[in-house]
């Protein structure tokens, strides 16, 4: 076998990489950049890091209205009462199998957004869920009458990355990435995220011999526009070359100590070491599964239990190495349950929800007021009104957070939150 | 139904099956299209020995252990003689969904046996079936969905993903489907009808209003056309092309598939002949249209590669599955398998790089090198050699990736331990290309 054609000192360089984008016209085939060394003198940009807790996260049993009296008595087996919570205030209090929570609430940096939903909500998983990745309620994501198209975070994005390169500026594109789950809001027309493994430090490509991952590095450069899968297929290996060659700079990282583990809890810890190791990133997404507890055989308790478990390591470990500050955390799901528990010792698709926000650049404290349980306050049968809209949510986010206009991303104007320093 | 040539044949063997090898492709072609279109949809005539028997493979806690239970059905897949039944099988398990993580392996392959006999029957058969299975009751929380506290779970999957899809009920329809669908109990891996945890009162789903039961529910929504739609919708977005981009158009097959299921009333194999005959099926536009998923990836370089499964690498490429992209018998959550661009995500062609790597070069090695070179001279061009690994992979590949096949195959004729090992090299590498990781 012959050598092939020798690749360029210093292999494919990421700014040569991207010279190849015009070719590829217009396809949502942004490289990523992730493990690469931290550009001397650039202050590492904020991360916003988006948990998706998979399901419908039943919130009136996370974030307890514990003074409300039609609480208990809606919710006469699974309510929660005396040891099972950790007050907040009189009025409301978290569950008790979220300690690490509490004493970032205790330290000003946990934010609850209680209410949270939008004008008529959906309960069906798959439907819900769009709503809040694309940023829209209309529903419409066909047809002439669609509203806006892709995932909200990826239409952030494309937005930067649109800017730099009409600006000349292009230095990095910004990535996003979906850790090990689904990655909805990130995919948007003009931009593909990187899909990665939870374990960085598994991302090695095995080759027979040296020529094989030099064929596959430029196999990785081609701008070839092959048709919507096999652009997607193209991205992937793109994303693999950017993350290789420093991969021995992740793993130099050395293991994280403290993460438990759980599923969310290696999600977590493999998002700590991504964004040490690659000051480019700027979102990533995650998810949790499980929390469609319809009956008493899915322990809400323990699932919570291990979600501020992982958090409280994520942010412990991000202190440790002087990341805490660059670093928000926003708890989603796609709905929140209904006020009446069922005959199943569970709790069916319901309205709003309470989000978590949460890092040392968040205004810990209470938003959205205190739901009111009783019957006549009920809306859709059974179940909690929104008083306060996710987009404002996202919107605060996106200007105080990510430094990007919020109308332009969500095609609309919403009331800001003051949730950040 | 467009030019039948050996890349036809060998798109019918991805999407009508699990992938196949150039033997077979080209057994295919020899037949015809119309003869070989409608070999694949006997599902009366030849005998299925591994799908006849509980645990062909012989593993021991095969009733409890998840793993085997994958590898028992990976091995059915991979040997099934009627391939397109055993990919049904596999559509309608991601379309009717349960999770093996809450009910147990064992119950995950009795409903995969039913759905199997089902795919070649009646939608309303099917529907009545899902009443009957335990799986399916007790991961949608059926077999607690009681008169006095109804439990919605299965309700609102039946009508959102089962039937007649989003948008196309409203809350209180939910409500009292759940109704309807109350009083189911699952005893060890049966599920049966306890009248008393019934609720008999009145309801109303769809505008249809009386004392509706489970069975008089999968009636009514079995006779849907929205239940028609939705499912043709999903078949085509499995079987034909991705659902259209924002904005377009439905396609002119899909209609046609609609109107098949509405003359036949629902005969899941007079729907699917009529979906094998579609020009859009043939359209060479269409093909590399859809993602691999892990399990298509996987099959398709078994059998390509011609490498013997037996019960011990079964096992191990079943625990590899997860990470290429698909989670076999644990879809995320009752709307099945998500699709598309989250199949091959860099993650996700790591792991398949991985199964490549462990197929060519430690399964397969020397015995591989001389079936891939298998009617070639002693001394071979570099261009024949290429092109004769993409022939035995089944793999098109764009001009731009064939140039760095060439580059690494190398300038002068190759022969002996060069040849084999380039082939096995060649291998390697188109099975890490984009252009494989498509269908």
């Amino acid at each position: 076998m012959s050598q092939g054609r020798a690749l360029p000192a210093g292999g494919l360089s990421r700014r040569r990489f991207l010279a190849t984008l015009p070719a590829l016209g217009g396809l949502a085939a942004v490289p990523m950049g992730v493990y690469r060394a931290a550009a001397a003198g650039n202050p590492p940009a904020r991360v916003l890091v988006c948990v998706q807790l998979a399901g419908g996260n039943d919130s009136l049993n996370m974030v307890v209205p514990y003074a409300d009296p039609w609480y208990l008595r809606s919710r006469p087996g699974i309510g929660l009462r005396g040891a099972q919570l950790l007050p907040l205030d009189a009025h409301l209090a978290l569950n008790a199998h979220m300690p690490e929570l509490r004493v970032l609430y205790g330290r000003g940096e946990l934010a609850v957004v209680n209410q949270v939903g939008y004008p008529g909500l959906r309960y069906g998983h798959a439907a819900a869920r769009a709503v809040y990745e694309r940023a829209d309620p209309s529903g419409k994501s066909h047809g002439e009458d669609a509203g806006l198209r892709g995932g909200w975070l990826g239409r952030a994005m494309a937005g930067m990355v649109a800017a730099q390169v009409a600006g000349g500026t292009l230095a990095d594109p910004l990535p996003g990435c979906a850790i090990d789950g689904l990655a909805g809001a990130l995919q948007a027309p003009g931009y593909a995220p990187a899909l990665l493994p939870a374990d960085p430090t598994t991302f090695v490509l095995p080759a027979y011999d040296a020529q094989q991952l030099q064929v596959l590095q430029r196999m990785a450069a081609l701008g070839v526009d092959g048709g919507a899968a096999r652009n997607a297929a193209q991205a992937a290996l793109a994303t693999l070359f950017q993350a290789r060659g420093a991969e021995t700079g992740a793993a130099g990282l050395g293991a994280a100590a403290g993460y438990p583990r759980t599923g969310i809890g290696q999600d977590l810890m493999g998002a700590a070491l991504l964004l040490r190791a690659d000051p480019a990133v700027r979102v990533l997404t995650l998810t949790m599964p499980g929390f469609d507890t319809h009956s008493a055989a899915t322990d809400h308790g323990a699932l919570l239990g291990q979600l501020s478990a992982a958090l409280g390591a994520f942010i412990a470990d991000l202190q440790a190495h002087g990341q805490a500050g660059r670093v928000a955390v926003l708890v989603w799901s796609e709905f929140s349950r209904r006020v009446h528990e069922n005959a199943s010792g569970g709790t069916d698709h319901g309205g709003a929800q309470s989000l978590l926000l949460l890092g040392a650049g968040v205004r810990g404290g209470l938003y959205g007021g205190v739901p009111d349980l009783s019957p006549g306050a009920l809306v859709d049968g059974g179940n909690l009104p929104m008083a306060v809209d996710f987009r404002s949510v996202y919107a605060s986010l996106l200007q105080g957070w990510l430094g990007l206009d919020p109308v332009a991303v969500l095609g609309g104007t919403f009331p800001l939150l003051p949730l950040l320093v | 139904m467009g030019q039948w040539d050996q890349d036809a044949a060998w798109h019918l063997l991805r999407r009508a099956g699990f992938g196949g090898s150039q033997a077979r492709a080209r057994a295919l072609l020899a037949m015809g299209q119309q003869a070989a279109v409608a070999s694949l949809l006997d599902f009366a005539h030849p005998p299925d020995p591994l799908w006849a028997q509980v645990n062909p493979l012989g593993y021991g806690a095969y009733a409890s252990d998840l793993t085997a239970a994958r590898a028992t059905w990976l091995a059915q897949l991979l040997g099934s003689t009627r391939p397109l039944q055993a990919r049904l099988t596999w559509f309608w398990h991601g379309v009717f969904a349960s999770r093996a993580d809450a009910v147990g392996a064992a119950l995950m392959r009795q409903q995969l046996q039913g759905w199997h006999d089902h795919v070649a029957g009646n939608i309303g058969d099917f529907l009545q079936a899902l009443l009957h299975d335990a799986a399916m009751q007790r991961f949608l929380d059926g077999d607690s969905n009681v008169a006095r506290g109804p439990n919605e779970n299965f309700a609102r999957e039946l009508l959102e993903q089962f039937t007649v899809g989003p948008g196309a009920f409203t809350e209180a329809d939910v409500r009292d489907a759940a109704r309807a669908l109350t009083g189911w109990q699952v005893s060890g891996s049966a599920a049966w009808f306890d009248a008393t945890r019934f609720d008999a009162g009145p309801k109303q789903v769809l505008g249809h209003a009386g004392p509706l039961d489970g069975p008089a529910l999968m009636r009514l929504l079995g006779a849907r056309a929205e239940t028609c739609r939705h499912l043709c919708a999903r078949l085509y977005g499995a079987f034909v092309a991705p659902p259209g981009r924002e904005g377009d158009d439905a396609p002119d097959g899909l209609g046609q598939l609609e109107a098949a299921w509405q003359a036949s009333g629902g005969d899941l194999v007079a729907v699917v002949r009529t979906l094998l005959g579609l020009s859009d099926f043939w359209d060479p536009g269409n093909r590399g249209a859809l993602v691999k998923t892990g399990v298509d990836y996987a099959c398709g370089l078994l059998l390509a590669l011609q490498l013997p499964v037996d019960a011990a690498l079964a096992y191990r490429l079943c625990q590899n599955l997860p990470a290429m992209g698909e989670d076999p018998f644990n879809p995320p959550d009752a709307a099945g398998y998500p699709g598309g661009a989250d199949q091959t995500g860099a993650g996700a062609l790591v792991a398949r790089a991985k199964f490549a790597y462990t197929c060519i070069y430690a399964s397969g090695g020397s015995a591989l090198a001389a079936r891939l070179l298998a009617g070639l001279p002693a001394a071979v061009a570099p261009a024949a050699l290429v092109d004769q690994v993409l022939g035995c992979l089944g793999c098109r590949v764009v001009p731009a990736t064939r140039s760095l096949l060439l580059g690494y195959a190398g300038a002068t004729p190759l022969t002996g331990r060069r040849l084999s090992d380039a082939a096995l090299g060649l291998a390697f590498l188109v099975a890490c290309s984009p252009d494989y990781q498509i269908k």
